[in-house]
């Protein structure tokens, strides 16, 4: 046997402060492992970041901080025997604390050796990045957002150049006509009435466009909304229409629920607008809500609210395309193709979702779920 | 003399009316067929015994599109090789690309001058070897 060299009392004196740094240092857990991954050394980097104690830690192994999944997988096995043969091994990953919550931890192991090159244990260093793995993540979030905004905009473009030139190429062939006919005096004077009808479109497509366009931007308060007294107004507002076709409209007991309330208005006069426009014969109407329970306990129910009326109608298969800005399932009918868009822009803005079934000469129905207001 | 049958396909009314009288101005003994929209345009296509020789097709319909419309037609018996011809407002490259890959032979941005529109109508009807962009 070697007798044990006696070590100086400065060499002491560094050990113990070398013991210290690592025992102090705050932002990286510093720990070390037997071969088995059990902990022999805890620091107060370690605790501040794992959150288990000195005492409650020493003994267990360190697979403990890994998800369950990864234990399953083997990965704290992996790491460690990645380690042993290649001297370290790192790894970034959620890892647990004790209390249950993750943290986005940067890890490095590396092996211990003793003079015959066995190794002994490891070192595992571990920081917590979990600030800068989130800012990474809404980062990415924020990308993804503004190229699906890029996409909109693009294809908002497209249909509003197409369909805001058709007007204008319409009234000028009108005025090429009427200067074709210009001694005709009764031609003229119906070119000119065409023309007039154009224009009045394209006056309606900029006002749709427009309010298309401002509902993205809409960044107004949620407030309690009555869908009551948002209806009666609604109505009041088509009175004159209402009266004309002689339409029937029957209303159930409606909801209060947190909204825009100038948007929530747009919503109702839209879908009401449609009943009463897609229609042949006498329009029905019928407007009812009902609550929607929640999926899980933590939130409130749903409102589900539902418009039937006994309308034109059109083949479920186009459903999708109802939703699409300028499509429109019918020519028979003025109008922009933008309304329902903007009902599914309007119904997004507050979390919610909104879906038709129709059936050609029966009618169509518009199911909305919006979120309720908690207890 | 045999007359020319030309199909236009289009959901709007006033654009019949501007196709008509350009193709009543065309110095060819023509017949003018009319669908309200691609729906109407297929099922006259399946009921005509004989072809049309040419049809116009309109873009921007609803419920079916000229561009499906215009993948129907060509999968349809004895229409691989009937002259069609998009007519439509869009001059957008990606809409032209699109259609003469679905087999469009040319593609008509539509114009506001009738002279222009009977012009191209009569070389589409007397000439070959016109360029796939009209106009």
């Amino acid at each position: 046997m070697i007798p044990m060299e006696e070590k100086s009392p400065r060499a002491l004196n560094n050990e113990m402060r070398y013991q210290r740094m690592i025992d102090e240092v705050q932002d990286y857990a510093i720990i070390l492992l037997d071969t088995e991954g059990n902990i022999q050394n805890w620091n107060k980097g370690a605790q501040k970041i794992k959150g288990y104690s000195e005492k409650e830690i020493l003994g267990q192994n360190f697979s403990i901080f890994y998800l369950p999944k990864d234990r399953e997988d083997g990965l704290p096995f992996s790491l460690i025997s990645l380690a042993s043969s290649n001297g370290r091994a790192s790894h970034e990953g959620w890892r647990m604390r004790k209390d249950g919550s993750a943290f986005w931890g940067n890890v490095v192991i590396t092996a211990l050796h003793d003079e015959n090159q066995n190794v002994i244990g490891f070192t595992k260093v571990t920081r917590d990045l979990t600030e800068r793995k989130l800012a990474e993540e809404q980062k990415d979030r924020d990308a993804k957002s503004i190229e699906l905004q890029n996409k909109q905009l693009e294809e908002f473009a497209y249909v509003t150049s197409h369909d805001l030139q058709e007007p204008i190429r319409k009234i000028r062939t009108f005025i090429n006509l009427a200067k074709k006919n210009i001694d005709d005096q009764d031609s003229v004077a119906a070119y000119l009435e065409k023309m007039d009808r154009s224009a009045e479109r394209m006056v309606l497509l900029i006002k749709d466009v427009l309010a298309f366009s401002r509902l993205s931007h809409d960044h107004s308060e949620f407030a309690e909304v009555d869908l009551n007294k948002i209806l009666s107004g609604v109505l009041s507002e088509f009175e004159m229409l209402l009266g004309e076709k002689e339409a029937k409209v029957s209303i159930g007991d409606m909801p209060i629920i947190k909204g825009i309330p100038i948007q929530i208005h747009q919503l109702f006069s839209n879908l009401i607008s449609n009943a009463i426009k897609f229609n042949r014969s006498v329009p029905e109407i019928i407007i009812s809500s009902a609550i929607v329970p929640a999926d899980n306990m933590q939130s409130a129910p749903d409102c589900s609210i539902s418009v039937a009326d006994n309308g034109i109608g059109f083949s479920q298969q186009y459903a999708e395309q109802a939703f699409q800005p300028f499509k429109r399932l019918t020519s028979e009918f003025e109008g922009t193709g933008i309304g329902l868009s903007l009902c599914k822009r309007i119904v997004e803005n507050h979390k919610g979702s909104i879906a038709v079934s129709s059936e050609p000469d029966k009618g169509t129905v518009i199911q909305i779920l919006l979120p309720g207001i908690p207890d | 003399m045999r007359k020319i049958n030309c199909l236009l396909i289009d959901d709007d009314a006033d654009d019949h009316e501007f196709f008509k009288i350009a193709l009543e101005a065309v110095p060819l003994p023509t017949n003018y067929l009319a669908a309200l929209d691609g729906i109407r345009g297929l099922e006259l296509l399946s009921s005509l015994e004989e072809s049309p020789d040419f049809i116009f097709l309109d873009l921007n319909m609803p419920l079916l599109s000229g561009k499906q419309c215009l993948s129907t037609i060509r999968k349809m018996d004895g229409y691989e090789k009937i002259p069609v011809v998009m007519f439509s407002t869009s001059s957008y490259r990606g809409d032209i690309e699109e259609c003469q890959g679905l087999g469009a032979s040319h593609f008509l941005t539509k114009t506001p001058d009738i002279d222009e529109l009977s012009m191209i109508i009569n070389k589409v009807l007397s000439e070959k070897g016109l360029p796939f962009k009209l106009s």
